[in-house]
């Protein structure tokens, strides 16, 4: 038998089914966490986050599953193309969520900040063509440590939305809980 | 193009006056005298030579609540001063959907009227700025029923001429001023030897000519019928051809006046009191997200050019670009994530933000932070999100 792909090892050991993963802290939905995880890989290998933190959203059990990142951390909404969404279920994720994530909240999904041996590491099969992720994003990625934006605190909450497609592609956007104007570049 | 230039004249005298079903609206018979009401719009005149310089005249006045006049399930504005009005103090621009008569084959720059937003009507409405009202059953009522009186429209139509003589006597003195020193100019610095004696005087019969045209009403008011107030002046050179019929005015025709409102003459038959309140503007279901932008001192214009439904500019769209494509959606409305990607998407890629909103509906002690920022009373409970491409 093959050896399953790093994403797979992922999901199989951080699955509600798996014993090594605290079941606790777990959306119940076997789709929505395997939607997150597949999302954290994404972020983890493609965009080279790190401290990536596995939430649950006390509300909507399920429906955010939320990684973090250094140097700033920010919240991140796990979607499929599919799901219909409503300006209310907006509403209530953002209602949910601090303006600013706290660190140490949810789950380290991977265990160092920049480091050779993650638990996905150790099987790695997609590691070694790992695609840098560009730096055009949200400015939160490299190893630093983790600063707090003093601007962010008095600004309208942010969260970065993720959609992910059937052929595996992930799209990023950025949603503001309010009025806030496009950025001048 | 100024937004308060009252009155357009051609110089030619071939005049190409547009929808005069829309001109002949708030109508009600005269009762007081004439050239009284017509005084506004001399004063207008008088204003207009110093258009072209930079010297500012103080706006006219406009009294609220002002009439925006239904027409087709369009809502309209006729007045320059009312549209101008509303601009400077109610962030409100419309669109103006008039040809202008001077370039009737192209539909880049457009005129009076303005055709107001079903939104933007019902946002005037509601803050008692404005009133509406049934241009139709107003026309037939007052217009076809009543009217002006034969004399009155003699005295109107005398009162027009007349504006027409300054207007071009106006005209003429100052291209003769241009001319005077243009050619100083050119004397100072060229060859004398050029210039023929007589070059800077003014040419001869022009001084004359005009306080003739002014002094005396030059034409005769034989025309009785409404076409004298729309009279196609023959232009200067047919006339000359023609021999003219009144030698005085063989060189200068008076310029046609377009009044663009019928009041004055004619006078707003329905007291604002009366009529506020009547009919408040049936708006679409993103009209909260429209209110709510606009109270918070954004200008909205409609968003065609975008595919959204307005877009919102920081000040006036003349001097700003517009910080957001906004989409108003029911609280409960779903709609498809690829709507919110080729959205952002389209926003981030010419620098505005992607704008979803509407009336929250808070669930019973339940009420969300976002919604209880704003303190303003109408603003309340209107919430938005802001989308923008995450770069990676």
């Amino acid at each position: 038998m093959a050896t399953p792909s790093a994403i797979q090892h992922l999901i199989t050991t951080h699955s509600p089914a798996s014993a090594s993963a605290s079941t606790s802290t777990i959306p119940e939905s076997q789709h929505h966490v395997n939607l997150t995880l597949q999302i954290a890989h994404n972020l983890r290998y493609q965009h080279s986050w790190t401290d990536i933190e596995l939430l649950q959203n006390q509300k909507d059990a399920g429906l955010t599953g939320m990684p973090a990142v250094a140097p700033e951390r920010e919240w991140v909404l796990p979607s499929q193309v599919r799901e219909k969404w409503t300006l209310r279920r907006f509403g209530e994720v953002f209602d949910s969520v601090s303006s600013v994530p706290a660190e140490g909240d949810g789950d380290a999904l991977f265990e160092a900040v920049n480091g050779t041996a993650t638990a996905a590491d150790a099987n790695g099969v997609a590691d070694d063509d790992v695609v840098e992720g560009d730096d055009c994003g949200v400015g939160d990625e490299g190893g630093e440590i983790t600063t707090t934006n003093k601007w962010r605190a008095n600004q309208p909450k942010r969260i970065l939305l993720a959609i992910l497609d059937d052929d595996s592609t992930i799209a990023y956007y950025i949603v503001h809980d309010g009025l806030v104007k496009p950025r001048q570049n | 193009m100024r937004l308060d230039t009252k009155i357009a004249w051609h110089s030619t005298g071939t005049f190409v006056h547009f929808s005069t079903t829309h001109e002949k609206i708030v109508l009600q018979a005269p009762t007081c005298d004439i050239e009284s009401r017509l005084e506004r719009q001399d004063q207008s005149l008088r204003a207009l030579p110093d258009l072209d310089m930079a010297t500012t005249t103080s706006p006219p006045s406009v009294s609220e609540p002002l009439p925006i006049f239904k027409l087709a399930q369009k809502y309209l504005l006729y007045d320059a001063d009312t549209v101008a009005y509303l601009r400077r103090e109610h962030n409100i621009c419309g669109v103006l959907i008039g040809g202008l008569a001077q370039a009737p084959q192209q539909n880049v720059f457009s005129g009076l009227p303005l055709e107001l937003l079903p939104e933007e009507a019902r946002l005037l409405v509601e803050k008692r700025v404005a009133y509406v009202e049934d241009d139709t059953i107003n026309h037939r009522r007052t217009f076809l029923e009543g009217g002006l009186g034969p004399e009155e429209r003699r005295a109107y139509q005398a009162a027009l001429r007349k504006q027409g003589v300054a207007a071009a006597g106006e005209q003429t003195r100052r291209s003769d001023r241009r001319k005077e020193v243009a050619l100083k100019q050119k004397s100072e610095n060229g060859n004398w030897n050029d210039l023929p004696e007589d070059m800077l005087k003014p040419s001869p019969g022009r001084s004359e000519r005009q306080e003739a045209s002014i002094n005396t009403d030059v034409r005769p008011h034989d025309k009785q019928d409404d076409e004298a107030l729309f009279d196609s002046t023959p232009s200067p050179v047919l006339r000359k051809a023609h021999g003219s019929r009144v030698s005085t005015s063989a060189e200068v025709a008076p310029y046609a006046v377009t009044p663009t409102t019928s009041y004055p003459p004619l006078q707003s038959s329905m007291s604002p009191s009366e009529s506020v309140h009547v009919d408040v503007p049936d708006a679409p279901q993103s009209y909260p997200i429209f209110r709510y932008l606009h109270d918070q001192g954004y200008f909205l214009a409609p968003g065609l050019r975008f595919g959204c439904q307005y877009m919102a500019y920081p000040g006036d769209p003349l001097r700003f670009h517009s910080h957001f494509l906004v989409n108003g959606l029911d609280w409960d409305e779903e709609f498809d994530l690829l709507d919110l990607v080729s959205g952002g998407r389209l926003g981030t890629g010419v620098k505005k933000g992607f704008l979803l909103g509407g009336l929250e509906e808070v669930s019973a002690g339940n009420r969300g932070q976002g919604a209880a920022k704003s303190g303003d009373e109408t603003a309340r409970g209107v919430r938005s999100f802001c989308i923008e491409w995450g770069g990676m």
